[in-house]
C-alpha cells in the first residue's frame, strides 16, 4: 500500500499560517511601534512615558482596582451558585446550569448593548457603576464553571472524614470544601480578572465613554500617538503574563487538578 | 449497667427498593474487637456507615450506650472512622490532618470556658485568663499529636506533606487522625485493603496491639477471612444484608453454621449428603460415621470437611474410607494442596504435608468429629406467586408458564421449584428473568449458585462453572413448577 505523503505536523499548517498573519506579525508591529519615535528612530521614550505619566499609571491602577472588585463580586455571587449546583440532591441542576451558560451563547456585544438600553429605559445614568454591572454580568459564568467542576471533583470521603472528626456543616464548608476548591477559585478568578482589566467594549458602551480602563486608553491614544499606545499594550501584556505565572505557581502546589473552564 | 456499647436493633437499609441491610440485630460489647466479614455487597460497609452516621437506617434503631443515635449527625457522635482510601486532607500536612479533630473539639471547649471566665471575673482579669487559654490548648494538641504519632510509628513526620507518604504511612496517619480524638468506638472500613500482603500482615498485628493497649471498641470491616480470624474477638459473618453467624474466630472456623460460612471462612469441602440415622451420614455414595445427632431420618444436609482434616494413605490401606486419584498437586510452602477425584467422581480438596503425585491412587480417611453436618437453609426454591392467567403464574420477578389446573386466575399460590430444575443461561435477555450470580459453592460433583434477580434469589444446582457477578438468565420448564394452595405452606 502506498503511503500518503504528508507528515502529521503538516496538518497544523493552516492554523500556523493564520497565527503568523493575524497574531504574531501584528505583535511584532506593536513591539516595533513602541520602540520607534515619530521620525522612525529607536527610542525608549514611549515605554518611559507609560511607566511615569500619571495618566497611564492612574489608568493601570484603576483597571487593576476595578478588575479586582469585579473578580470579588463574581466570586461572592458565583461560589454559592457553584456550591449549590455541585450538590447531588439538587434536582434542577441541569436547568440552572443551562440558564447560566445560555447568555454565553449570545454575542457579548449584543448583551452589552441590550444592557445599555435597559439602563437607559430605567433612567439610570451610565457611568462607573453600570460599567461594573456589565463586567460582572458578562464574566460571572467564567467564575462559576471552574469552581463548579472543582467542587464536583472533591472526594466525598474527605467531606465525610471532616464530619467524622467533629466538623459541623459550617466548619466542613470553611475548613474542608473551601480550601479544596482553591484551584477552581484561582482559575475562575483569573478568567474574570484578566478580561475585566483589559475590557474595552463593555466599559465604553456601558459608561458612555466616561469610565476608562487600559483598553479604552489604548484605543483613544492610538490615532494621535501610535508609539505610546503600543507601549501601553506591551506593558499590559507583561502584566497579564505575570498574573498567569502567579496562578500557575498556585496550581502547582495543589494536588487537586485545577478546574479548567470546561 | 450493661457493658454493651453499640446495639443494632432490627436495622434495615434500603437503597432504590433493595434491602442492602436486612433486619439485622447485633450487640457489641465495650472494648471488643468486632469484625464484620462478608463478600462485597453483603451490607457490611453500609452497616458501619450507619454506626458512623453517614447513612440513616430505613428501619430499626442504632443505640450507643443505651441511647438512640439515629438522629445524631456524624459530627456529634463519639465515634471516629478510618476510611478505606484513607481520606487524608491533601491540602494539610500530617500534623494539620491529625490536629483537625482536636482543634474543633478544643475550639468548642474554649468557647464554653471563655463564657465562664467572662461571667465569673472582672473584664481585665478575664481578658488575661482568656489570653492564657490559647497556648494551653496549643500545647495540649502538640503533646497529643506527638504521642499518637509515636504510637503509629511516625515520630518526626509532623511536617511531611501527606501526598509524599507511602500507602502504609498514609494509613498510619489516618489511624492516628481517628485515634487522637479518643473515640469510644473506632470504625475501620477495610483499612488495609490497598496495602501489599506483607505490610498488611504487619499492620494487622499493630492494629491488634493498639486495640489491646487502648481498650476501646474496634469495629472492623473486611472481606478477608484471614484478617478477620487474626484480629477479632468476635466475627460477624454477613451475606446479602443478613447476619449468618456471630462468634469468636475459633468457633466460626470450627463450627460454621452453614455451608456459606464454611466456604467463606477458610477452605472447605462441601458435599450434599443425607442422614440415614443419628451419627451416620451418607455422601459420595459412602456411609461415614459422624458425631451429629438430632436430624430427621434421611434429612438432606450439607457436609463440610476442612481440607486439612482429610488424611491420605496408601490405596491398599484397610482404614481408608474412600479411594481416589490425585488430579492436581500444588506446593504451598507448608503443605501440598491436592485435588483428589473419588471413584464416584466427587472432587476433594486435600491439604497434606506429604507429597503425592498427580495420577497416584490414594485412600482417604476422615475422622468422625471432623465431619461437620449442617442443616440445609433450603432444599428447594419457594416463592409466593399469583396466577396471572390460564397457564401463567407470576413469581420471583417474572411470569412463567405452568400448569394452573385447579387454580383460579388472580389466586395467590405457593410456588416450589427444585434446585436442579432451574436452568441458568448465558444470555440475560433470553431468560424469563435476568440477574447476576452472587454466591458460588463447589460441592464436589457440581456447583451450587445463587442468582439474584432484583429482590428475588434463585438457588440453583448446576454443572457449569459460573463466576461472581456473571449476568445470566433464568429459565424454568413448565413441568418443574409446582403450585400449592396459599394456605398450606410446607
Amino acid at each position: 500500500m502506498k503511503k500518503i505523503g504528508i507528515k502529521r505536523s503538516y496538518l497544523a499548517m493552516p492554523y500556523t499560517v493564520y497565527l503568523m498573519l493575524f497574531i504574531f506579525i501584528p505583535m511584532l508591529f506593536i513591539i516595533y511601534f513602541s520602540f520607534v519615535d515619530s521620525k522612525g528612530g529607536f527610542t525608549f521614550d514611549n515605554i518611559v512615558k507609560v511607566l511615569t505619566s500619571s495618566e497611564s499609571i492612574g489608568t493601570f491602577l484603576l483597571s487593576i482596582f476595578y478588575g479586582a472588585i469585579t473578580t470579588g463580586i463574581c466570586f461572592l455571587l458565583g461560589y454559592p451558585v457553584a456550591y449549590i449546583l455541585s450538590q447531588k440532591r439538587f434536582k434542577m441542576k441541569n436547568i440552572i446550569i443551562v440558564l447560566f451558560i445560555l447568555p454565553m451563547w449570545v454575542n457579548f456585544m449584543i448583551r452589552t448593548l441590550a444592557l445599555e438600553y435597559l439602563f437607559e429605559s430605567l433612567n439610570i445614568t451610565l457611568g462607573a457603576g453600570t460599567a461594573m454591572f456589565g463586567l460582572v454580568y458578562d464574566f460571572l459564568p467564567f467564575m462559576i464553571l471552574p469552581i463548579y467542576t472543582t467542587l464536583l471533583k472533591i472526594d466525598k470521603n474527605l467531606i465525610e472524614a471532616s464530619e467524622d472528626l467533629g466538623a459541623n456543616p459550617k466548619t466542613v464548608l470553611f475548613k474542608t470544601i473551601l480550601p479544596l476548591s482553591v484551584p477552581g477559585i484561582i482559575s475562575g478568578a483569573l478568567m474574570v480578572f484578566m478580561p475585566s482589566i483589559t475590557a474595552y467594549a463593555i466599559t465604553e458602551t456601558l459608561s458612555d465613554g466616561t469610565f476608562n480602563l487600559i483598553g479604552n486608553l489604548i484605543n483613544m491614544s492610538f490615532f494621535n500617538n501610535k508609539g505610546y499606545s503600543s507601549a501601553l499594550a506591551i506593558v499590559m501584556l507583561v502584566l497579564i503574563f505575570i498574573s498567569m505565572m502567579i496562578s500557575y505557581k498556585f496550581n502547582d502546589k495543589s494536588e487537586l487538578q485545577g478546574g479548567g473552564l470546561w | 449497667m450493661s457493658n454493651t456499647i453499640i446495639e443494632l436493633k432490627n436495622v434495615s437499609k434500603n437503597f432504590g427498593g433493595e434491602n442492602v441491610v436486612d433486619n439485622i440485630s447485633l450487640k457489641i460489647k465495650k472494648g471488643e474487637f468486632v469484625t464484620l466479614l462478608g463478600p462485597s455487597g453483603c451490607g457490611k460497609t453500609t452497616t458501619l456507615r450507619m454506626i458512623a452516621g453517614f447513612e440513616v437506617p430505613s428501619a430499626g434503631d442504632v443505640l450507643l450506650n443505651g441511647a438512640s443515635i439515629v438522629n445524631t449527625p456524624p459530627h456529634l457522635r463519639p465515634v471516629n472512622t478510618v476510611f478505606q482510601k484513607y481520606a487524608l486532607f491533601p491540602n494539610y500536612n500530617v500534623y494539620e490532618n491529625i490536629a483537625f479533630g482536636l482543634k474543633i473539639k478544643y475550639k468548642r471547649e474554649a468557647a464554653v470556658k471563655k463564657a465562664e471566665i467572662k461571667a465569673s471575673c472582672e473584664p481585665k482579669a478575664a481578658a488575661e485568663a482568656i489570653k492564657a487559654l490559647k497556648p494551653k490548648y496549643k500545647n495540649a494538641i502538640e503533646a497529643k499529636i506527638k504521642s499518637v504519632l509515636k504510637m503509629v510509628g511516625l515520630s518526626g513526620y509532623e511536617h511531611r506533606d501527606v501526598n509524599s507518604l507511602s500507602g502504609g504511612q498514609q494509613q498510619r496517619v489516618a489511624i492516628a487522625r481517628a485515634l487522637v480524638n479518643e473515640p469510644e468506638v473506632l470504625l475501620l472500613d477495610e483499612p488495609l485493603g490497598a496495602l501489599d500482603l506483607k505490610l498488611r500482615k504487619e499492620m494487622q498485628l499493630e492494629l491488634k496491639e493498639m486495640h489491646e493497649k487502648l481498650g476501646i471498641t474496634f469495629i472492623y470491616v473486611t472481606h478477608d477471612q484471614e484478617e478477620a480470624l487474626t484480629m477479632s474477638d468476635t466475627i460477624v459473618v454477613m451475606k446479602d444484608g443478613v447476619i449468618q453467624q456471630v462468634g469468636n474466630p475459633t468457633d466460626t472456623y470450627n463450627e460454621p453454621v452453614n455451608a456459606f460460612v464454611a466456604n467463606f471462612i477458610g477452605e472447605s469441602n462441601i458435599f450434599d449428603g443425607v442422614m440415614p440415622d443419628d451419627k451416620v451420614v451418607k455422601f459420595d455414595n459412602t456411609v461415614f460415621e459422624c458425631t451429629d445427632v438430632g436430624f430427621k431420618k434421611n434429612e438432606k444436609v450439607d457436609v463440610v470437611i476442612r481440607p486439612e482434616d482429610i488424611y491420605l494413605m496408601d490405596v491398599t490401606n484397610q482404614n481408608a474410607h474412600i479411594k481416589g486419584k490425585v488430579i492436581s498437586s500444588i506446593f504451598k510452602g507448608v503443605h501440598y494442596e491436592m485435588s483428589v477425584m473419588s471413584e464416584n467422581k466427587c472432587e476433594y480438596l486435600v491439604q497434606d504435608t506429604a507429597q503425592w503425585d498427580v495420577g497416584d491412587e490414594v485412600g482417604m480417611f476422615i475422622k468422625p468429629f471432623d465431619i461437620h453436618i449442617m442443616r440445609k437453609l433450603y432444599t428447594s426454591n419457594i416463592y409466593e406467586g399469583i396466577i396471572e392467567s390460564e397457564n401463567k403464574v407470576a413469581f420471583g420477578g417474572g411470569v412463567y408458564e405452568a400448569a394452573t389446573d385447579g387454580f383460579a386466575v388472580g389466586e395467590t399460590v405457593w410456588v416450589k421449584v427444585g434446585l436442579n430444575s432451574v436452568e441458568v443461561i448465558d444470555d440475560k435477555e433470553q431468560g424469563t428473568v435476568g440477574g447476576e450470580v452472587t454466591t458460588i459453592l463447589f460441592k464436589g460433583t457440581h456447583y451450587h449458585i445463587d442468582v439474584k434477580c432484583g429482590n428475588f434469589i434463585y438457588h440453583v444446582n448446576t454443572d457449569v462453572q459460573w463466576d461472581d457477578y456473571d449476568s445470566v438468565g433464568i429459565v424454568i420448564k413448565p413441568e418443574n413448577i409446582k403450585l400449592f394452595k396459599a394456605e398450606k405452606k410446607d
